[in-house]
């Protein structure tokens, strides 16, 4: 998942546990290997090099996902989209800013075409590039909690990178865990917190990583609708909601939302919470359904 | 006998599909495929049954329609991941006259019950390794495959692996020379203990540990690279002789912590095989080392390192080369190398769009195509049988402390 996962948990046997945590673990290696486009041999760099020209058979889950990404791209007008992996390749090797021209070979419409009976993928053109940076890592703390549960453990915290953490049940002697933001400018403080209690948190900004072309430093997250770096005009997008996958997507759309777009959106769907933070070197919080 | 028998939406759904299927144009192999689906059942989806399971349904023209396990989570994970019938015992499954094939990975002690009840029950199988518990189980499979006609594909997945393929066809080109030693290396740090939550699931859960359902590190690990070994040298071995011992995990369990293994193959050839589990620096790699140069198989790659006295390859000028661990190798590419020995010459762009599977996809869409065509498996059980032989013998080596001779007849069916 190119980031580092970390599994608290209580309650129980203690080598239990430790045992467990390290079995979750493995699961995330095995999704790695099923959803990184940095691994040759993987399912998605499989699709990524067929689904142009033929559908391509999808592992269940994997496409219950990709079901949830096209829903999620659907509801945020398109400010997240999965299949926007050739707009971030082109920012990734770009030595120069890319050219109008250069964007609008990947700005298309109706880019993936899933066909629920067969559980099948095609592209509607051969350029398009699946990349699920911005929902892999939520997809695999949901993976972890599910293990978790199924073998009864009631209580922990999951997390994915500064990313994605999942609260699972409550701390000793709590009733729901305190999860700390970090300042998006003075990054050894915490600007604020948010209890928690099986839900997921997961924020999105571009303090931590971004893409330098020509010394200029341009944020990592792209508009899939524009192409560009995304301009949303916050400095940090948090996302709540119950499912890990869908948190960590939010996050990524409100980003490149803005703050009135990530209004709107939790207003229409009041299970979604949202924290936005913008502004500079003071910057103004505000919370949303949380 | 309790049956979870949770039946599904497939069984409303039948009639549709079949609709949608009879209209769908797609390539002529995908609509083959989907007219005649090959119907699987899995018996035993722990960690690696549920691996192979997330990789079958990936390939075109295959129905999971059945899923046992005996333990409550695994089986519920994987009907997340597919509208199957769940079952607790596996004999209620074959029963099932709409299975064709059956996918086993249980504890190895059960590989021969299972296997031989499935193809007596006119299922084909695929079988994880290592091929069985004893030699006698592994042959009794392997009759039962031959009696039933049958086909049983053992789980040894890098031999569908296309850079292992490649790298077997320079050795037998001579790009190494004579091989006169091979290094097996598998080494880990960690206990490989799994979670258990109530102590009458210890056996079940960590089977790896105890001598009655297990064959400890060679069974698990070193049947893998034993099985290269034999294919790449086209023989099995003579003797061996080894350490084992459990000397770093008092858990408990049974099996060796550590095996250090030397066995001797037709000509001379050594092969060594190390397997730690308190260790992981050498990772896990296959090293063979003729008089012309040494072949390197290790995390997804290989590489050739020509002895400095060898002749240079023909192609090699022209490969792609880099340094490991201060030493020039010739990278091996199962697309890119066969083209530079065709072209012999540069001023060829070289460029390798061909999409790659795992060896596990292709080791299940190999088995699947049998299936449905009628043909040999390339994993057959003769090859299952040589590898767990060799490792069987080891493992008694080991607990006896003495050199132990293979007799012909422990490889032959």
């Amino acid at each position: 998942m190119g980031c580092e996962f970390e599994v608290i948990l209580w309650g129980g046997d203690a080598d239990y546990l430790l045992a467990a945590a390290e079995e979750a673990l493995d699961e995330v290696r095995l999704l790695e290997e099923q959803l990184s486009v940095f691994i040759p041999t993987s399912e998605i760099s499989f699709i990524n090099a067929v689904a142009g020209s033929r559908p391509v058979r999808v592992e269940p889950r994997l496409f219950r996902l990709l079901q949830t990404a096209t829903r999620i791209s659907a509801e945020t007008g398109g400010a997240f989209d999965v299949a926007s992996g050739a707009l971030v390749d082109l920012w990734n090797a770009a030595e120069h800013v890319p050219s109008d021209e250069e964007i609008s070979e990947h700005l298309r419409d109706s880019n993936v075409i899933l066909d629920e009976e067969k559980s099948t993928i095609r592209f509607a053109n051969p350029s398009v590039k699946l990349n699920l940076g911005a929902i892999g890592k939520g997809y695999a703390v949901a993976r972890v909690v599910e293990f978790l549960r199924d073998r009864e453990i009631a209580n922990g915290l999951v997390s994915a990178g500064s990313s994605t953490v999942y609260a699972l049940g409550a701390p000793p002697d709590d009733d729901s865990w305190t999860v700390g933001i970090k300042d998006p400018v003075r990054r050894d403080e915490r600007i604020t917190s948010v209890r928690l209690r099986d839900r997921a948190l997961s924020t999105s900004g571009s303090h931590e990583r971004f893409v330098e072309i020509g010394g200029e430093r341009f944020s990592h997250i792209i508009d899939p609708r524009t192409g560009r770096s995304a301009s949303g005009g916050l400095l940090l997008a948090c996302a709540v909601t119950e499912d890990p996958s869908v948190s960590d997507a939010l996050s990524t759309a409100f980003f490149v939302m803005g703050r009135e777009g990530t209004k709107s959106y939790c207003e229409s769907h009041p299970e979604a919470g949202a924290i936005v933070v913008s502004g500079g070197e003071s910057p103004e919080i505000e919370r949303i359904n949380v | 006998m309790t049956d979870m028998e949770r039946l599904t939406r497939r069984d409303f759904l039948k009639g549709s599909a079949a609709a949608v299927t009879a209209a769908s144009v797609g390539l002529l192999s995908n609509a083959v495929a989907e007219e005649k689906p090959v119907r699987c059942g899995f018996i035993g989806v722990g960690s690696e049954g549920h691996m192979l399971l997330g990789k079958t349904l990936r390939i075109p023209g295959v129905d999971v329609v059945a899923i046992c396990d005996i333990y409550p989570p695994h089986l519920k994970r994987s009907l997340r991941s597919v509208l199957a019938r769940g079952y607790e015992d596996y004999r209620w499954m074959l029963e099932r006259k709409d299975i064709d094939a059956v996918i086993i990975a249980t504890p190895l002690y059960l590989h021969a019950p299972m296997a031989i009840d499935a193809m007596q029950a006119g299922k084909h199988v695929l079988c994880e390794k290592m091929m069985a518990h004893s030699i006698d189980d592994a042959k009794a499979m392997a009759r039962t495959a031959r009696d039933t006609k049958k086909l049983l594909q053992i789980g040894h997945q890098r031999r569908y692996n296309s850079l292992y393929n490649h790298a077997y066809k320079l050795i037998k080109e001579g790009a190494i020379g004579k091989i006169t030693h091979v290094r097996l290396m598998w080494n880990r740090n960690g206990s490989w203990r799994r979670a258990v939550p109530d102590a009458k699931y210890e056996r079940l859960l960590n089977w790896r540990m105890y001598r009655d359902y297990s064959q400890g590190l060679m069974a698990e690990l070193g049947s893998h690279l034993f099985h290269v070994a034999n294919w790449y040298l086209d023989s099995i071995p003579v003797s061996v002789m080894g350490y084992g011992s459990i000397d770093y995990w008092k858990d408990g369990r049974e099996v060796f912590d550590n095996v250090n293994v030397i066995a001797e193959y037709p000509g001379g050839v050594k092969v060594y095989f190390q397997s730690l589990t308190t260790n992981q620096y050498d990772n896990c790699y296959e090293q063979f080392m003729g008089d012309k140069g040494t072949l390197i198989i290790e995390g997804g790659g290989a590489h050739i390192f020509p002895e400095p006295k060898a002749e240079q390859l023909t192609w090699s000028a022209m490969a792609h080369k880099e340094k490991v661990d201060g030493k020039e190798g010739i990278v091996l590419d199962a697309d890119v190398t066969p083209r530079l020995k065709q072209q012999g010459g540069p001023g060829e762009t070289i460029t390798t769009g061909v999409p790659k599977k795992d060896d596990y996809s292709t080791e299940l869409e190999s088995f699947i195509a049998c299936v449905r065509e009628g043909k040999a498996v390339q994993c057959d059980p003769l090859e299952g049988l040589r590898s767990a032989a060799t490792c069987l013998l080891a493992n008694q080596a080991m607990e006896q402390g003495k050199k132990l001779i293979y007799k012909p007849e422990m490889f032959n069916i």
